[in-house]
């Protein structure tokens, strides 16, 4: 369309996202004084950083016109794989390493069969969710495998300057990816993907390489958000990560990323991801909001969000 | 069924932001008569449909029925008005069978809705596909069916809602010449029932051939409204375009320069073999067959997007298989291809974005484009192809399909190509826009790079090539030279009427 009117419904979007976050501010501090504070804050930023971490890759995924459904029983497994290495060797820096190669390594499993085998993606990611959950249980027996080392936790548990690190890790993994997308070689590569694959492979796009590359990103970061997780829990739960990717979509769709693909950027996604973790954050500290309700909220905002889009984006091209 | 006599606009105007798309256009639809309707791409031609047939809302202006002013709110009222659309890309569903497809929306039920009451609408299809001289096998999935075959069910479709105003855009773009002359009776038979056509096209001989009446839209007003047999197809193109254009385009011929490309016994199984042949540098290569000949795949293999199985490909003397189109791209060869829509142009992206589509690594350094080299290699394909933007983050899919075509080129364009192959570019494209394509393509021919190029119409290889290989059930059966070029006897060779 025209980019006068794609430029002005962009910042409107944007603004509207804002001025959600902003009300949403407004309305818990009201109800609840516990709400507008330093601690509540980081705590907010804390709970909500595997949600942040999970929406890069998704959100990369999405705009190649991709779906990576199994990103939760990623950090499972790839937590297992860093766990046990750790265990074995005695070694942090190989369990860490471990942990985040061994999402990698799913990711370049989950490449292969969407990129090279041309399998649709949703079946794709659905099927190696249940492998890679099945496998995380298996190994683990159904147990948790508990890790104190300080070291392995510091992602998860430290604090540089009295911030908890994955703050600023959170911070510098938002800016580097925001300028992958906007400025990269791999970043148009994704858009012209998903908006056009076969012409995107006309043009000389390596699109089953390039496909091959969004899920390992996706995987590493999910590797990474496995090292947070287990430094949060000082363990590895064999059920970590459960339905975390339905989580990171609905925040990512709530933002205004297009489920189909083509477009969309990492602002978008960080205003989802800031409205949900608000507000389930509001449910936990609200008195009168009963914390069941999550799945319900969580539900409901999906469809709020689509209703809302497609209305607006009706309106605004007839 | 034909129950009005005239649809009118007056005075319509519509606009989109940034663009007046209509400016008080009053043409007249009666009853009986085919009226073409005929501009340049970005003339108003289909904004103008879509308002008469309830997708868009006018501005400004009214519709009047018989004199009656109407409010067409959406497709649902234009139909139960009378009114028909049938879309150059069909609307029918392809897993759906013929019956399923004629009456979709419509169909006849017992019991109040709970059951479709198969008997009637079998009856009531036959009866309406019989006058169209259609006899198929109606329960079969339209898919199975040819392009004429399922355009005669789009019309079909039409005169089974009763539809008394039917609007054709771009009818016969996929239809050979006998099947147009089928479905050029079938208009006139329509138009004795009092039916009343617009017919839309880029084929200015049909409509001398088919139309009673021309309106002539450009940038969104209406230039007039004429009788067909008062106005001669140069008027046409003169009224539509404002100025004077070429019908026939003659390109400069210079001596072609030394060898670029030799292919030497190429064959893939299934699509061609025995394809030997050479190129010169500003030599244009014209490659002509009929659909699946094997001549649009031989194209795709010197690109990289197919694999041949046997023989090779020499560039400049080095033996050049390439695997991909990167590959192909490295070493010099662009590819416009066939449909901009599928194959050519990324739609969520803008004319900036497309333009330096394929030299993303040329103008990066590890791996981060340098977006102030973007910009003007964009500005500078902008100008030099005359593409029509308001400003290059334009998004492509606003543009007209000849000023999209030119951003493919373009884009092909933005590292000068040792071989450029060009696939149909002249496809779906106005009058004006086709001959400043023709200016481009002579143009680079004299730069010096060597031109493969098929099309759609005969005409523009006797005008822009040096020589021309026609393709017959995957094999090249002959080569002609431009001096014996002979609009005639090359469509017999492609026919496989021609002797020796």
């Amino acid at each position: 369309m025209n980019r006068l009117k794609q430029t002005l419904r962009y910042r409107i979007k944007l603004f509207t996202l804002l001025g959600i976050v902003v009300v949403l501010i407004v309305v818990f501090s009201l109800a609840s004084p516990f709400f507008l504070s330093v601690t509540n804050f980081v705590n907010v930023v804390v709970h909500s950083s595997i949600l942040a971490i999970l929406a890069i890759g998704m959100t990369c995924v999405i705009i190649s016109g991709g779906l990576d459904l199994s990103v939760g029983s990623i950090i499972a497994f790839a937590g297992v794989v860093g766990v046990l290495a750790f265990r074995q060797t005695g070694s942090v820096i190989l369990g860490l390493a471990a942990c985040v190669t061994s999402g990698g390594a799913m990711g370049v499993l989950n490449g292969l069969l969407i990129g090279y085998m041309g399998i649709n993606a949703f079946i794709a990611t659905i099927a190696t969710l249940a492998v890679f959950r099945g496998a995380t249980l298996m190994i683990t027996g159904g147990h948790t495998i508990s890790v104190t080392d300080p070291a392995f936790n510091f992602l998860g548990q430290g604090q540089i300057l009295r911030i908890p690190v994955i703050i600023p890790a959170l911070a510098a993994l938002y800016v580097l990816f925001f300028f992958v997308l906007r400025r990269s070689v791999l970043g148009r590569s994704l858009y012209a993907i998903g908006g056009n694959a076969r012409a995107a492979r006309v043009s000389g796009i390596r699109v089953r390489l390039v496909t091959l590359g969004v899920y390992v990103l996706s995987g590493t970061l999910a590797g990474i958000c496995s090292v947070y997780v287990i430094g949060r829990l000082s363990s590895l739960q064999p059920w970590a990560g459960l339905g975390a990717e339905f989580e990171t979509i609905v925040a990512i769709v709530l933002g205004g990323i297009n489920i189909a693909g083509g477009e969309g950027d990492l602002l978008e996604s960080l205003a989802g991801v800031a409205i949900i973790a608000i507000i389930l954050n509001a449910i936990n500290l609200v008195p009168t909001i009963d914390p069941f309700y999550q799945s319900v909220v969580k539900g409901g905002i999906i469809l709020a969000a689509i209703a809302i889009y497609e209305r607006f984006k009706i309106a605004t091209s007839r | 069924m034909a129950n009005h006599t005239e649809l009118r606009v007056e005075q319509i105007s519509k606009s989109f932001p940034g663009v007046r798309a209509l400016q008080e256009v009053s043409i007249g639809f009666r009853s009986g008569r085919v009226h073409a309707l005929v501009g340049e791409n970005g003339a108003g031609k289909s904004t103008l449909v879509k308002i008469i047939a309830g997708v868009y809302r006018r501005d400004g202006g009214s519709i009047l029925i018989d004199g009656q002013e109407v409010e067409i709110h959406d497709p649902r009222m234009a139909n139960a008005t009378g009114i028909s659309v049938i879309h150059q890309e069909f609307s029918l569903f392809p897993e759906l069978n013929v019956i399923q497809n004629l009456f979709i929306g419509m169909e006849s039920t017992h019991a109040m809705g709970a059951v479709l009451d198969k008997r009637s609408m079998e009856r009531r299809a036959r009866e309406v596909l019989g006058r169209l001289g259609l006899s198929v096998a109606a329960g079969r999935p339209v898919k199975y069916f040819s392009v004429a075959e399922q355009q005669l069910m789009e019309i079909a479709k039409c005169l089974i809602r009763d539809a008394w105003l039917i609007i054709m855009d771009e009818p016969t773009s996929a239809l050979s010449d006998s099947e147009k002359n089928t479905l050029f009776n079938i208009i006139r038979a329509m138009k004795e029932q009092g039916l009343a056509i617009l017919y839309i096209s880029h084929h200015l001989e049909e409509i001398a051939e088919i139309a009673d009446e021309v309106s002539i839209l450009r940038d969104g007003r209406l230039v007039g409204t004429y009788d067909v047999g008062a106005v001669s197809l140069a008027n046409i193109t003169n009224l539509m375009v404002g100025k004077d254009i070429e019908l026939v385009f003659n390109r400069t011929r210079k001596e072609p320069g030394r060898r670029v490309l030799e292919v030497k016994d190429l064959a893939r199984e299934g699509s061609f073999r025995d394809i030997s042949f050479t190129l010169h540098r500003g030599e244009v290569l014209g490659l002509c067959g009929l659909l699946g000949f094997g001549h649009a795949e031989v194209c795709e293999a010197l690109f990289g997007l197919l694999s041949p199985e046997e023989g090779t490909i020499l560039l400049d003397g080095r033996t050049a298989g390439f695997t991909s189109p990167l590959e192909a791209m490295k070493a010099g060869i662009m590819y416009v291809p066939e449909d901009r829509k599928r194959e050519g142009l990324i739609q969520t992206m803008n004319a900036e974005e497309n333009l330096s589509l394929m030299s993303l690594h040329w103008l990066s350094k590890l791996g981060w484009i340098d977006l102030k080299n973007q910009a003007a290699v964009a500005r500078a394909l902008i100008d030099r192809l005359s593409i029509k933007v308001t400003t290059p983050k334009q998004g492509v899919d606003s543009l007209s399909g000849g000023n999209q075509q030119k951003v493919v080129i373009g884009k092909c364009l933005s590292r000068t190509p040792r071989l450029l192959i060009l696939n149909d570019p002249t496809r779906g494209i106005d009058v004006g826009a086709k001959e400043e394509i023709y200016r481009i393509i002579d143009r680079l021919a004299g730069e010096g790079v060597a031109i493969i190029m098929i099309s759609s119409e005969l005409p523009e290889y006797v005008g822009l090539c040096d020589r021309v290989l026609v393709f017959r059930h995957g094999r090249i059966i002959k080569e002609f030279a431009h001096e014996a070029f002979d609009q005639n006897r090359i469509l017999a060779y492609m026919l496989g009427t021609a002797e020796g």
